[in-house]
């Protein structure tokens, strides 16, 4: 398959990944399309047999890093999400969704970015710890101490 | 053996050896409570998972798709707020080549706000690209965007594209154009990035001899 339709393949994963980072749809598209830009930009860097998906997604948890970096320089972090559809919105059972959304974004990044990996779209600790380049030891303790403050949050 | 929150989570994540389930399977059975924390960490596993799976029913927008063929879209990067880092380099290429041949030094093409100065700033006022004027920089495309209108210019070297704002142009990319020339009759034609970066901007055709007229009589609004 062409590199590029295996991309396209990724799209909604890569979306409701991105809406796990930000729940502002169109904020997580625009991560998206970055994320994409930049994968197509360097696609002499993917090693053909290694997975696609992955690569990607730490291509784009990269950009998510960048992006709160310089949302934190410009002092934008509180900025309320806009007015848009949010997933909290969007979804079939408002209450609930609502209540995952708020707990989730209540978590620090890095616990976000994991629970998000192997909870939300299903990575082994293996892969996950491979998106975020960091040693399986540190995913599990971000996994654990993550879901720890979701339980209390939605208990 | 004392089974941890950790296992569990484990657990149900499905990273436990055959082993370490066994050992959670048989301590669960025995103990009503830990059966209650393994089904505690499953709905919170189901929760999260369940809250998102929606995107992936939802339609892929356009621009998401556009952006895997990379020859139609100019990058977001790029147009995200902050000058990117073509501009610096575009400004000091225009006010270099521009203010060389047509203007005097000490009035820049291109501010540091990017607002076309000068002549540029002259041609994309006036000129008309159905009626090419005795002038270094020569208007090529003109066309609306969602911000209003936009125009590609180019001279012997350099080549951009820049959009009304306000009362002024604002370049909104800028190139050097290979093989330069010295006489700015024989300018080369629109460059390829240029005309990727109009299109992705363009909202229907480009204007014709007559709308171009009309909107350059209305100001440019």
């Amino acid at each position: 398959m062409a590199f590029e339709q295996e991309i396209v393949d990724l799209l909604p994963r890569l979306r409701r990944l991105a809406r796990v980072l930000t729940r502002d749809v169109t904020a997580a598209d625009d991560l998206v399309q970055i994320a994409v830009e930049r994968a197509l930009s360097r696609r002499d860097q993917w090693r053909p047999g290694t997975r696609l998906d992955s690569w990607v997604m730490r291509i784009m948890k990269n950009a998510w890093i960048d992006e709160t970096r310089s949302r934190t320089r410009w002092g934008k972090v509180l900025e309320a999400p806009d007015a848009g559809v949010n997933v909290a919105e969007a979804a079939s059972e408002p209450a609930e969704r609502m209540a995952i959304a708020e707990a989730m974004a209540g978590l620090p990044e890095d616990q976000r970015l994991a629970v998000a990996l192997v909870l939300v779209d299903g990575l082994s600790y293996a892969d996950a710890a491979e998106v975020l380049e960091i040693p399986p030891g540190t995913l599990n303790s971000r996994l654990v101490r993550g879901r720890m403050a979701l339980m209390e949050a939605l208990a | 053996m004392t089974v941890t929150d950790e296992m569990l989570m484990a657990y149900v994540d499905g990273e436990l050896s055959e082993t370490q389930r066994a050992v959670v399977d048989s301590a669960v059975l025995a103990d009503p409570a830990l059966f209650e924390r393994l089904e505690a960490q499953r709905r919170l596993r189901a929760r999260v998972f369940g809250a998102f799976a929606g995107v992936l029913d939802e339609a892929v927008p356009d621009r998401l798709v556009a952006a895997t063929k990379p020859s139609n879209v100019v990058s977001l990067a790029e147009r995200r707020p902050g000058p990117p880092v073509w501009a610096a380099v575009a400004a000091s290429l225009v006010v270099g080549v521009v203010a060389g041949v047509a203007i005097p030094k000490s009035q820049p093409a291109i501010g540091a706000d990017l607002t076309a100065h000068g002549q540029l700033a002259n041609a994309l006022d006036k000129q008309l690209a159905s009626a090419p004027a005795n002038s270094a920089v020569r208007v090529g495309l003109t066309f609306r965007s969602a911000d209003g209108y936009c125009r590609t210019f180019s001279d012997a070297s350099v080549a951009g594209l820049a959009c009304r704002e306000g009362d002024g142009w604002k370049v909104r990319m800028a190139m050097a154009q290979e093989g330069q020339s010295t006489d700015y009759r024989t300018a080369a034609s629109t460059p390829a990035p240029v005309l990727e970066a109009a299109q992705a901007l363009m909202i229907g055709q480009p204007l014709d001899a007559e709308a171009e007229l009309t909107a350059q009589k209305a100001a440019w609004r």
